[in-house]
């Protein structure tokens, strides 16, 4: 390296001891700001990842069993259930059915009572 | 406040992985380290200006906190350290609007041979050629006076080229006018040089 000339009066200065102060608390202030910053950010993503946990685990916690039901669609639900929902005209169709069919039934078991022997 | 010797041997990235990681005394020891460097060049660079030095320095050191976290270990942390009072430097001259430097005309300035006496590579500690010298140094023009003070920091010439934002080679010539014109205004004194 070429030798030149080097000076301490150019080279150094005696620095204010207010100026010492002010910078080295500056330091300080803005390194305990930063920690701050580091710790909240480690909280916000420590958080989420708990919370995308707890999500999935309730997801699979309420997932039913019978996939089956599940599945039917409330039109098709609708439908299933119509067909147990009689209106009247309906219920006096069945009954009026049901009667001639017993109605007939008990005629067939008097017809077989006269015509067998011993009565 | 003192400095352990330990902590000298410790490198400036690693006291600033320090500093951001929490270390309390790692700051403090990166800026003992140059303060007395940064507030001479200062000092020395606006002497002879409205500007003060005490301004310009404490605003690096607050540039330089600001800074830490985004630093990356490019070069040396001198360089960076002197890059950023550099462009305070220059902000604060072109708010100011207002050159009170003084500027030697380059082409006119004869070349005369440097004094035999003057022994160069030696820390020299004489008062009276360090004031002689002190007070040439302000006759410079801004750029020349800024080259010379940054030499003398041991920054290296690429450097001083990367922080004035300009070639090698017209760092180089304005490092060869500094010199020629302190040898003219050391020769032109009329006090012995010892």
């Amino acid at each position: 390296m070429k030798k030149y000339l080097k000076l301490d009066a150019l080279t150094k200065a005696e620095v204010p001891r207010e100026l010492d102060l002010r910078i080295l608390a500056a330091g300080k202030l803005r390194q305990g700001a930063l920690l701050q910053r580091r710790r909240k950010l480690r909280f916000v993503f420590s958080g989420a990842a708990a919370a995308a946990a707890f999500a999935v685990a309730l997801g699979l916690c309420l997932m039913p069993q019978n996939q089956d039901f599940r599945d039917v669609s409330r039109e098709e639900y609708a439908k299933l259930a119509a067909l147990s929902d009689w209106t009247s005209v309906e219920q006096e169709n069945y009954n009026l059915s049901g009667e001639i069919f017993w109605g007939s039934t008990s005629v067939t078991e008097l017809a077989d009572n006269r015509t067998s022997p011993g009565v | 406040m003192s400095m352990n010797k330990s902590t000298e041997t410790v490198s400036d990235t690693h006291l600033i992985k320090a500093y951001l990681n929490g270390d309390g005394q790692a700051f403090e020891t990166l800026y003992f380290r140059y303060r007395q460097q940064l507030y001479g060049y200062l000092s020395n660079l606006l002497r002879s200006s409205s500007i003060d030095p005490d301004d310009i320095f404490e605003e690096t050191w607050l540039k330089v906190i600001d800074k830490l976290p985004a630093y990356r270990d490019e070069g040396r942390f001198s360089a960076w350290l002197f890059r950023l009072a550099h462009n305070l430097f220059i902000d604060q001259i072109r708010k100011n609007r207002n050159r009170t430097f003084l500027s030697t005309d380059q082409e006119d300035v004869p070349d005369l041979p440097a004094p035999e006496h003057l022994q160069p590579a030696d820390v020299i500690e004489n008062r009276e050629l360090g004031e002689e010298i002190t007070r040439a140094v302000q006759r410079l023009s801004t750029e020349q006076k800024e080259v010379f003070l940054l030499r003398q920091q041991e920054l290296s010439f690429k450097e001083i080229a990367e922080i004035q934002k300009c070639s090698l080679n017209t760092v180089l010539s304005r490092m060869h006018y500094a010199i020629k014109n302190l040898r003219i205004f050391l020769a032109g004194s009329r006090k012995q040089i010892k």
